[in-house]
């Protein structure tokens, strides 16, 4: 019970350092400003929606993918780990990711909101690669319990963006990207090591 | 060399390039453009603290925020590295990095002075390898040197400009932005051979 416990704590952080719901914050207020509270609830709801099904998906029939395209686990670590490395590198030497799309005014909760915001090609590979350590039980769980955290932050994102500013919510995510470059090399040295 | 004092020079100079506080002056001046001479000092005392408490937060905590995310040394040699590196290009390509910054005036000495200019990801980053090499006691005297240094650079930023110029400040960032490259791809190189 306490071994499932601290898997379940350490999958929960991992993910949570991936989907960086405090990091979606400000593009959320951003892509939200003209609309009001309620609509923005209810686009906070929707795309902790689409997220959570996007990663139980992949923790459920992601090995099952992996195993139709004649992948091995090895491959996918090191592919994984560049993915996130990419992105790591992005946030840390200050470059804006993938975070600029136009969209419609419902429409976004599902892109660029719910896919690739929350429930990015980073997150989808780390539920896969969670799912191999720790597995599926314990990754779905923490999935979910990371979507309704998501949901939680952005609900209350307008109160939170008084709270820390602008300012602070781009260092803290800067801070949380240092730590996500050593997760995706830690993965594709295992890939390459071959042991994963 | 694992003298005291030659751990603590090659300690310090590692932050020193990393920090840049001289690289950070002419950004400094254009930021507190209007403020009166007793403000910038204000805000140079207070950016300095807080990219020095920041370092320290990092110097005593990393280890354990490695350790918890099951990072191994080396894979934070590598990513570190990675981070450092490109950072350092940045430098001596004189392309201005983090500097589009929406600020408010009140918060001007956290963000963007304090963090991440004067300790960024790569001044984060620079502190937990350091620590790893020469331990937690000489690492966080280094930062705090630093942190003092980076205050008196600030405070007195209108002097420095007048002595070498903007060009000269240039020079000597790109000239240490070399050195820095160079020290990343030692950290890489650690990092891939430990694997």
């Amino acid at each position: 019970m306490f071994s499932f416990l601290k898997d379940f704590i350490q999958t929960f952080l991992i993910l949570f350092v991936m989907i960086d719901a405090i990091g979606i914050v400000p593009i959320f207020l951003s892509l939200t400003s003209d609309f009001s509270p309620k609509e923005r609830k209810e686009i906070a709801r929707k795309s902790a929606i689409v997220a959570g099904i996007i990663a139980v998906i992949f923790t459920f029939f992601g090995q099952f993918i992996l195993d139709f395209f004649f992948l091995e686990a090895e491959d996918f670590f090191i592919a994984g780990g560049l993915l996130l490395l990419i992105i790591a590198l992005d946030i840390t030497t200050g470059g804006e990711i993938i975070r600029s799309q136009q969209a419609e005014r419902e429409q976004i909760a599902v892109v660029p909101l719910g896919t690739p915001l929350l429930a990015g090609p980073g997150t989808i590979t780390l539920v896969i690669l969670l799912t191999f350590d720790f597995g599926v039980l314990v990754t779905a769980l923490a999935a979910i319990t990371n979507v309704i955290v998501a949901w939680l932050i952005l609900r209350q994102s307008s109160l939170i963006a008084r709270k820390i500013g602008y300012n602070g919510i781009k260092a803290t995510s800067r801070v949380l990207g240092v730590i996500l470059a050593a997760i995706a090399v830690s993965m594709i040295r295992r890939g390459l090591t071959g042991i994963t | 060399m694992s003298s005291f004092s030659g751990d603590f020079s090659l300690a310090f100079l590692n932050l020193f390039v990393m920090l840049n506080a001289i690289g950070t002056v002419p950004i400094f001046l254009s930021l507190t453009d209007g403020s009166s001479p007793l403000e910038r000092r204000e805000i140079a005392k207070k950016s300095a603290i807080v990219a020095g408490s920041i370092v320290l937060v990092f110097i005593f905590l990393g280890k354990y925020i490695l350790e918890f995310f099951h990072i191994k040394t080396e894979d934070f040699f590598v990513a570190g590295g990675l981070i450092l590196l490109i950072l350092a290009l940045d430098f001596t390509t004189g392309k201005n990095v983090v500097r589009s910054y929406t600020v408010k005036k009140e918060e001007l000495a956290v963000v963007p002075l304090g963090t991440p200019l004067l300790a960024g990801p790569g001044t984060i980053t620079m502190s937990i390898i350091l620590t790893y090499d020469y331990g937690p006691f000489i690492t966080a005297l280094a930062a705090i040197a630093n942190g003092v240094i980076a205050w008196l650079i600030l405070k007195y930023s209108d002097l420095v400009i007048r002595k070498i110029g903007s060009s000269g400040i240039n020079a000597a960032s790109r000239v240490l932005g070399l050195l820095l490259a160079a020290i990343a791809v030692s950290m890489i190189r650690r990092g891939i051979t430990g694997f």
